[in-house]
């Protein structure tokens, strides 16, 4: 079964092409890096323009990628939330239309369980050793948008042990990397500087919050706007008072060239990465994980999976690097295992820009 | 009504009204409901049912027509997308018309000059000017944002002022010159004009532009902060 992946719910224009939810056939991703740069994080307004003009022939690429004609697809999987309202608004109506135009199926997916799913892929359709995860299992979903940790029983059965309650992990690393001027996105960045970086001259607080699985970043952002605080100088630049630009530019702080960045970033890594291996480690011990499966743009953290590796006494799994993007492969992933439980939707289907990760059984009637 | 490949689809999701039409060369076919908030779940739905009502199906579908503004920027955005995804899905050409084209569109043959507006959210519209020169309309200038209190200002005696008026105000408003006012029932946009504008450009064999067409944003001025 062939299903086409369409995913815009935040800065990535993506869709792929994926067999029987486990082989990518194509996953192109269009990303708008460069075009939020300058705004230190991401512009929603600017990321809904950048979709409007990059889904048709994204989604053209993909097909021609996969070699398959469009009367080949089998149905459409799109994400419906959570995300930017704007964005997930493209991929949806676009979706929609091919489902309408193409007589086929429109599923919808979820973009957590989209992550999630990314696990369940392998771009190497030769590769016969292959083995899907394992239930139980526990799966560690961080992004920019999201910390989310989840105990997924099996197909459809998702418990969500904890989340944020505030910034996500990849949020707090944009932060960070906006505060020390070490650009856009965050996530490599710091992971860049910490390289160059010393550990442990600086300390920063952890947010345990008692036993629970919850996860909160905030204070982390303040204590590093108090660590840089000495280092800040007035502006070099007379501040522009009329700015033509139809959105705020970010105005980057000004620090004494003596700032150690790097050492500080180091210890901001640290302090992340400590919080989210821990909590995860307890997670799989309590509910008997046969593995941990990590998942979002901050998996691709290689301080994160090494130390999760280290800490784990059952195996961990992460996406290749491609992967832990947003990308419409993951999408058409989870979209197959819908699929097989008969979720399929009509075309008054609306975007849900605040959906939560359910189960299915949740959803039926008791 | 039709053989395959021969009907217009026309789709205004401009404003909080959304307007659908099939258009061909023996017949029209208009649906408008106010939307609001809810295009991405109403659109395709009322496509499918004037479809159904025309006993029509997409194989009748030979291009589409939609605007792309001025309007409100998440409506244009599923008026387009459902718009390229129909155009690519069914392999036939994406037409983008813009929205005060639209609306001026009907008033060219009573009126020397036309004030054309499409409300842009908080009691705000945006406006262009027709006039007729040397026998053709043409539009002076960028789009303007103005606030709906303004909508009348410097457009001189007999232009007609014609454009759907935001919920948030007054109609009153505009009854203070000497402007020429239609009808309430005739301010509004209608899908037929846009079909009508897309099925020239269709039938002058212009390129499909599916892939390419974006929204026209209109901004008003940011205030310093
Ligand atoms: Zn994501």
């Amino acid at each position: 079964m062939l299903i086409l992946g369409i995913e815009t719910s935040c800065d990535e224009t993506s869709a792929a092409v994926v067999s029987d939810g486990q082989v990518i056939l194509s996953n192109v991703i269009r990303s708008q890096e460069d075009l939020h740069e300058r705004y230190g994080g991401v512009v929603p307004e600017l990321a809904s323009r950048r979709h409007v003009t990059a889904i048709i022939p994204v989604i053209d690429l993909a097909l021609r990628d996969a070699g398959v004609s469009k009367d080949e697809i089998d149905a459409i999987a799109v994400t419906e939330g959570p995300g930017l309202a704007g964005s997930l608004l493209v991929g949806m109506n676009t979706a929609k239309a091919l489902s309408m135009a193409w007589g086929v199926p429109l599923i919808p997916v979820n973009h957590l369980e989209g992550h999630i799913y990314s696990n369940w892929l392998t771009e190497d359709q030769s590769d016969s050793t292959f083995q899907p995860p394992r239930f139980p299992c526990v799966c560690l979903i961080v992004s920019g948008g999201h910390t989310e940790l989840v105990l997924i029983r099996d197909h459809g059965h998702f418990e969500v042990l904890g989340r944020t309650i505030d910034d996500a992990a990849g949020e707090a690393f944009d932060k960070g990397a906006r505060i020390l001027r070490l650009g856009f996105p965050g996530g490599p960045a710091i992971q860049r500087a910490s390289a160059e970086g010393k550990m442990g001259r600086h300390t920063f607080p952890r947010a345990w919050l008692g036993d629970s699985y919850d996860f909160s970043f905030s204070g982390l952002k303040t204590a590093l706007l108090r660590e840089v605080e000495k280092y800040k100088r007035e502006p070099t630049r007379a501040k522009k008072v009329v700015s033509t630009e139809p959105f705020p530019v970010h105005e980057p702080p000004e620090y004494s060239p003596n700032m150690p960045a790097s050492d500080i970033a180091a210890d901001f890594q640290d302090a992340i990465v400590d919080v989210l291996v821990k909590k995860t480690e307890r997670a799989a011990q309590e509910h008997r994980a046969s593995m941990v499966v990590l998942a979002g743009g901050v998996a691709a953290n290689s301080l994160l999976r090494k130390r999760l590796e280290n800490a784990l006494s059952v195996p961990l799994r992460s996406p290749s690097l491609r992967l832990c993007t947003d990308n419409g492969a993951m999408i058409a992933g989870a979209g197959y295992y819908l699929y097989q439980r008969g979720i399929m939707a009509t075309f008054d289907l609306d975007i849900s820009p605040q959906l939560p990760l359910v189960s299915d059984t949740a959803l039926e009637p008791s | 009504m039709a053989d395959p490949g021969t009907v217009m689809l026309a789709i205004d999701t401009s404003t909080d009204t959304s307007s659908i039409a099939l258009y061909s060369a023996s017949h029209l076919s208009e649906l408008s409901w106010h939307a609001g908030r809810n295009q991405t779940q109403t659109l395709l739905v009322q496509i499918e049912h004037l479809l159904t009502l025309n006993r029509l199906t997409l194989e009748h579908i030979g291009a589409v027509a939609v605007t792309v503004g001025p309007g409100m920027f998440n409506g244009l955005r599923v008026g387009l997308s459902t718009a390229k995804g129909l155009g690519f899905g069914r392999s036939v050409p994406v037409y983008g018309i813009d929205t005060l084209d639209v609306t001026a569109y009907p008033h060219r043959t009573s009126a020397e000059s036309i004030r054309a507006f499409v409300p842009a959210g908080r009691g705000r519209v945006v406006s262009g000017d027709y006039r007729k020169r040397s026998g053709r309309w043409t539009r002076s200038g960028d789009p303007q944002n103005r606030d709906f209190s303004e909508i009348a200002a410097g457009a001189g005696a007999n232009t007609v002022i014609i454009g759907e008026i935001p919920s948030a105000v007054d109609p009153d408003l505009l009854e203070n010159g000497s402007e020429l006012l239609p009808l309430l029932s005739l301010r509004a946009r209608r899908p037929g004009n846009l079909a009508e504008l897309g099925w020239r450009r269709w039938k002058a064999g212009e390129p499909d532009e599916s892939a390419t067409i974006e929204p026209l944003y209109v901004h008003g001025t940011r205030r310093a902060t």
